[in-house]
């Protein structure tokens, strides 16, 4: 499936002094299997931008197409596109209010209208993606497990859906490093199996440059870049005018290169960073 | 959907008004409250209109903005007028009803509405009951129908008396309900809540009783009013999440409805209990103790136009005090 954003602009309290731009002229394709990025400062309306995925808002103006049908249309039902776009929010465990683990992540399901059996189906689905045990998690309370776990319990919920186009909002943001990495291993793998898309907005460059085959780059409500990581990360100064850093490693390599090693600057994790770096080691001491 | 809760709302522009002392804002409108109701004819009323109006002008907040504030309020000033105008004894200046309704205009009514409430949600390609305004206007066309039909008699309402004293009691009555309302938003609109709760500890403190609370008391309503919007927004966000997992708010009787608001609630109460446990340590952490001899980094100084402000509000409540004693058009209340 495609969701298309074509010329969508938001103005919140349109008329009132509290009157704010959030999103400017906005165009934009997410084709099948899609991993993309977004990312943007505070404030940049990436939040406001992955709303209008899933018709959570309409835009002020502009339309917004899943498979060339218009959202804004009498005859769709949001419980429909709210499936086919998952859309996890910051801090998705504050939505989690059921009794027991398996009752809330069998929530979205059930809103759907399925049946018992498959509803316990796709619990079990979503449960083994995000690497939660279901004979040791579905009867316990979703508020007396950890934060990550809490987290991860949120996402199942929204999985248990079975997205066609899943969004995530900082999945990863207050997390310790193993609750991070567990989420972060469960989308990737989610996205190779599962044929699903995914947008993953994130503040963490790192993440983004690991992950995603597209970025979007948001600025004052507006666009500003799309394309592959590595001529997004290339132009480290443009970046830093919008407030954006490349990952760390990239400056490393820069760096190298300035001094006069002849290193690739295209790199965006410490794995082929290791690797690029040994590989010129290597050629340098051929040549000595 | 909660970016519309604008009742009273702070208004942020640069006004005479906006500047005065909380202090002289809350005396003054629990004056003019007070004050409105020692008006008893055309002149008082005149006075207390005219001085809101020259208030209104000066906040400069335009008059969109505080007439959205009686928007609510409607309801109850237009039960007031409809009871206001039948039971106040007087001369009477028409008789309506008696009205007799029969079995048969029940069943007819009934099926009127229903059907064309069905057919209204039809063409508008709404769910029936969506669109609000016309369902009451139906409902009220449903309400002469059950009056129409002759048949097997049911129950009789009325006659209704008309009086010339109702009517012009009832026009009094809806006026100073509504000058008091826009007086008492005027207050909320021009004040930031801070500086009204500043204010009210300023007053309370002045008040004997309440002298060993005022602090505690205006803390509370501060943490209250700073906390609307956060709960606000997070009731938002909360239900948007649930959205997206495929809730449903809109349809359903009022069973359903109330079932469906447990999703929100829950997280809601949870995230308030959190986040009240995590101001008080943030306010411990900081040394706070509320109570005597807490001093405070902006005192609260009258400037010379506060000064005119009391003189003003004064000379209103003494013209129309005076105004009583004119032999002018006195409204003949009960």
């Amino acid at each position: 499936m495609s969701v298309q954003l074509v010329n969508v602009s938001h103005i919140y309290a349109e008329g009132s002094p509290f009157e704010f731009t959030a999103l400017k002229d906005i165009h934009l394709s997410i084709g099948k299997n899609e991993f993309i990025g977004i990312i943007g400062h505070t404030g940049s309306g990436k939040s406001t931008l992955i709303q209008h995925l899933n018709g959570l808002l309409l835009p002020t103006s502009g339309t917004v197409l899943i498979d060339g049908v218009d959202i804004a249309d009498k005859d769709v039902r949001m419980v429909h596109i709210r499936q086919r776009v998952g859309l996890v929010f910051q801090y998705a465990e504050h939505q989690l209010f059921e009794e027991t683990i398996y009752k809330d992540i069998a929530y979205g399901p059930k809103n759907m209208g399925l049946d018992e059996e498959e509803i316990d189906a796709r619990v079990r689905y979503a449960m083994a993606l995000t690497e939660l045990d279901f004979e040791k998690y579905k009867d316990r309370s979703p508020f007396d497990i950890s934060g990550g776990q809490m987290r991860r319990v949120a996402i199942a919920g929204v999985l248990a859906m079975k997205p066609e186009v899943l969004v995530l909002d900082e999945p990863t943001s207050g997390l310790d490093p193993m609750g991070r990495s567990a989420i972060l291993r469960g989308i990737k793998q989610m996205h190779r199996d599962g044929e699903m898309s995914v947008v993953l907005v994130s503040h963490n460059m790192e993440d983004v440059a690991a992950m995603a085959d597209r970025i979007i780059v948001m600025c004052n409500a507006q666009k500003v870049m799309d394309d592959v990581p590595q001529r997004i990360f290339a132009q480290t100064e443009r970046l830093h005018e919008i407030g954006l850093r490349a990952p760390e490693i990239t400056y490393l390599m820069q760096a190298l290169k300035e001094k006069g090693f002849d290193v690739d600057t295209d790199i965006f994790s410490v794995e082929k960073a290791v690797e690029e770096v040994e590989k010129v080691l290597q050629r340098r001491g051929r040549d000595v | 959907m909660f970016k519309d809760v604008t009742i009273g709302q702070y208004y942020p522009v640069d006004s005479v008004i906006h500047r005065l002392d909380p202090r002289t804002k809350i005396i003054y409108t629990f004056g003019y409250i007070i004050i409105l109701f020692f008006a008893n004819n055309i002149v008082g009323y005149a006075v207390a209109a005219a001085f809101l109006a020259a208030v209104i002008a000066l906040s400069k907040i335009p008059l969109r903005a505080v007439l959205r504030s009686l928007r609510t309020i409607m309801i109850i000033v237009a039960i007031t007028v409809i009871l206001n105008v039948f039971v106040t004894p007087g001369n009477t200046l028409l008789v309506i009803g008696p009205w007799t309704a029969s079995v048969l205009s029940l069943i007819v009514a009934v099926a009127f509405f229903v059907a064309a409430v069905y057919l209204i949600g039809l063409i508008k390609k709404k769910k029936p009951f969506k669109s609000g305004r016309w369902v009451f206007f139906m409902f009220v066309l449903a309400c002469a129908v059950l009056f129409c039909l002759p048949g097997k008699k049911l129950f009789t309402f009325g006659p209704l008396n008309l009086t010339d004293a109702g009517l012009i009691n009832a026009l009094f009555m809806a006026l100073r309900l509504l000058m008091l309302i826009i007086g008492a938003s005027i207050m909320t609109l021009t004040t930031t809540p801070i500086a009204l709760t500043d204010g009210m500890e300023y007053c309370m403190r002045r008040v004997p009783g309440l002298r060993g609370y005022a602090h505690e008391l205006s803390m509370m309503m501060t943490i209250a009013l700073r906390f609307i919007p956060t709960l606000m927004e997070e009731a938002d966000k909360i239900m948007k999440a649930q959205k997206a997992r495929g809730a449903d708010f809109e349809t359903g009787g009022i069973f359903e409805k109330a079932r469906n608001v447990v999703p929100i609630l829950v997280p809601l109460f949870i995230s308030s209990f959190k986040r009240a446990d995590e101001l008080a340590m943030a306010m411990d952490a900081r040394c706070y103790r509320g109570g005597n001899n807490r001093t405070r980094l902006k005192e609260l100084h009258y400037s010379p136009a506060d000064k005119k402000a009391y003189l003003l509000t004064l000379a209103m409540a003494v013209l129309i005090i005076a105004s009583r004693f004119l032999p002018l058009l006195k409204i003949p209340i009960r």
